[in-house]
């Protein structure tokens, strides 16, 4: 077979190969275009860019001016609330170690009816000795402690605890909670919701340090609650310590939370990560300015921000605001059942929604980055803009600089 | 009785279904997967039908489109991320062919697009897709000498690089 031959026989073969796609395919897929309407006009997008462009770099910039100038805060105290402070810490020996039940314990907090500490101090004592204004000492060991400081005051629908030694540890009880409210500098949350008529709380806070120094202060951390009509404030203050020498320092905040079910849950964290898992609750509402936010498994009002981290979700049902400036959303399993919005500067969105396209509005954007619906009964992309069906539920999914998916 | 747009545009788009699914699936082989550039050039000619002052302009119409689609997609992907693409969708292939013939198909493929755009797409209307000389005229715009000699030239310089292409292998 000459060359010529063989060209017109494989032309041939090529002619003769069925479609692989039918005349169906093609309506489906004008059908599905049909519905999405005609993208905004150039100069609307140009100047949202800019829009989103300036707005991202203010927020970067106030946010780092915010940590910039708060960092020295908390040791502008007086020396009046710093002697207070170290009042209330109490003194450990090793026979109180030993003999956990019979610390002393102040009257007046074991009298308030909804709140009963549990005393942690399964820990050794102090393995080394500490002078105020004193020399130089070398520490090679990180610093443990036991120390366990109830400090109430006069009203009985508040109290606190203070670190000694550098770590505190709660395990505490509250009940005939209704609403849940934290406010923290530095803390990662767990929350998690349990068949369970009170709130449990446990926390833990250690500052590990090694190295060559001696330090001033005491107590660096306080963690307070306050009860007012059904309302537990929680709050987790740290105040900077000052060490001087050569050292290396480690710290560690953990405060989980096990609440009940049909509760008000609000945290509020400038740093840290924040978990929320099997939540039940009527509003939950989870900002933390620096960390990532996790939910799973919650359900309700739900509202998660995040200044500078990432949103992770999975098996949400609500109405859901999801919001972060630097960082990306991911979602799976997301059922809404009210207009929802998902919003991030530079980051991508990728969420896999449960409704029927056919109950939702889609307002998909991004400014530079692509827009794409990648499900069973739609299949569509757009490099800028896309809006899809027109449902009851309004759902805004928009970036700056990023790809949104919906799935 | 008067028709949707939807149906008008059924109207004209179905009997070239398949010579049109054969064009896109030879004109982009070895750099898109041909199904997007037939599902986004489908709904920009759908979008854009209501445009069209005649029906004897559809075929210009949609071909053109295709063809202002794919360089669009061309333009958009950097060139490090083409060549990546390249031989990622080389799998349009008929599996009923031997794999002999699978092979020879994959050269001729390669082979077309050596040629240069405008030849290279009145080979594939007229020899692949099965398009007549004077349709191809209206698709390109083109006098029927000019198709012709496109065809003539293209024929030629597709033999010429099926046989380098054959030594090289051998």
């Amino acid at each position: 077979m000459n060359s010529e031959e063989k060209l017109n026989h494989l032309f041939e073969a090529l002619k003769a190969e069925k479609a692989s796609t039918s005349v169906a395919d093609v309506t489906s897929w004008i059908q599905a275009s049909a519905q999405v309407s005609a993208p905004k006009s150039t100069s609307k997008i140009i100047i949202q860019k800019n829009f989103f462009i300036m707005i991202t770099i203010v927020t970067t910039l106030i946010i780092g001016g915010f940590l910039f100038l708060s960092g020295n805060k908390e040791s502008k105290l007086t020396p009046q609330q710093k002697q207070t402070s170290k009042e209330a810490i109490m003194d450990t020996s090793t026979s109180i170690v030993k003999q956990a039940n019979q610390l002393p314990v102040n009257k007046e907090f074991s009298e308030i009816p909804f709140i009963q500490p549990l005393i942690d101090l399964g820990i050794e004592p102090l393995p080394f000795v500490e002078i105020d204004n004193g020399p130089a000492i070398t520490q090679l060991d990180p610093i443990r402690s036991t120390q366990y400081s109830p400090r109430t005051n006069n009203q009985s629908n508040a109290g606190s605890w203070l670190s000694s030694n550098d770590s505190l540890f709660v395990d505490t009880l509250f009940s005939s909670v209704k609403s849940l409210v934290f406010i923290g500098d530095v803390c990662n949350l767990l929350v998690r919701g349990s068949e369970r008529s009170d709130v449990s709380m446990k926390y833990e806070y250690q500052l590990k340090a090694k190295g060559v120094f001696y330090k001033k202060n005491q107590g660096n951390c306080e963690l307070s609650y306050e009860r007012k009509d059904s309302v537990l404030t929680i709050r987790v203050k740290r105040k900077d310590q000052e060490f001087k020498g050569v050292s290396v320092l480690s710290e560690t905040s953990i405060l989980e939370f096990y609440v009940p079910n049909n509760i008000d849950v609000k945290m509020n964290s400038d740093l840290g990560d924040i978990d929320v898992n099997g939540l039940k609750a009527n509003t939950t509402k989870v900002y933390t300015a620096l960390g990532d936010i996790t939910a799973e498994n919650v359900s309700g009002n739900i509202d998660l921000y995040t200044d500078l981290g990432d949103i992770s979700m999975n098996d949400l049902s609500g109405k859901i605001n999801s919001v972060t400036s630097l960082g990306d959303i991911q979602g799976e399993h997301i059922l809404i059942s009210d207009n929802s919005k998902f919003n991030t500067s530079l980051g991508d969105i990728d969420v896999q929604l449960r409704n029927p396209l056919s109950d939702c509005s889609l307002d998909l954007s991004s400014s530079l980055g692509k827009v794409k619906v990648d499900r069973a009964d739609l299949k569509k992309k757009s490099s800028s803009q896309l809006n899809i069906g027109n449902g009851k539920l309004k759902v805004i999914m928009a970036t700056s600089l990023g790809k949104v998916i919906v799935r | 009785m008067e028709f949707t747009k939807q149906e008008r545009f059924m109207q004209l788009y179905e009997p070239v279904h398949e010579r049109f699914e054969r064009y896109c699936k030879t004109r982009v082989y070895g750099e898109f997967y041909f199904k997007d550039i037939m599902h986004d050039t489908l709904v920009v000619a759908f979008e854009k039908f209501d445009e069209i002052k005649s029906t004897d302009a559809f075929l210009h119409f949609l071909f053109g489109t295709t063809t202002r689609i794919l360089a669009n997609h061309r333009k958009k992907k950097r060139p490090e991320y083409v060549d990546q693409l390249k031989g990622k969708y080389e799998c349009s292939l008929n599996e009923n062919d031997s794999i002999e013939q699978q092979f020879e198909i994959n050269d001729l493929y390669k082979c077309l697009q050596e040629l240069d755009q405008v030849t290279s797409e009145c080979i594939i209307l007229f020899e692949i897709s099965g398009f007549s000389i004077k349709e191809i005229m209206g698709i390109q715009n083109s006098s029927e000498a000019a198709v012709k000699q496109r065809l003539s030239r293209g024929r030629k310089q597709l033999l010429s690089l099926m046989k380098s292409l054959e030594l090289k292998t051998v």
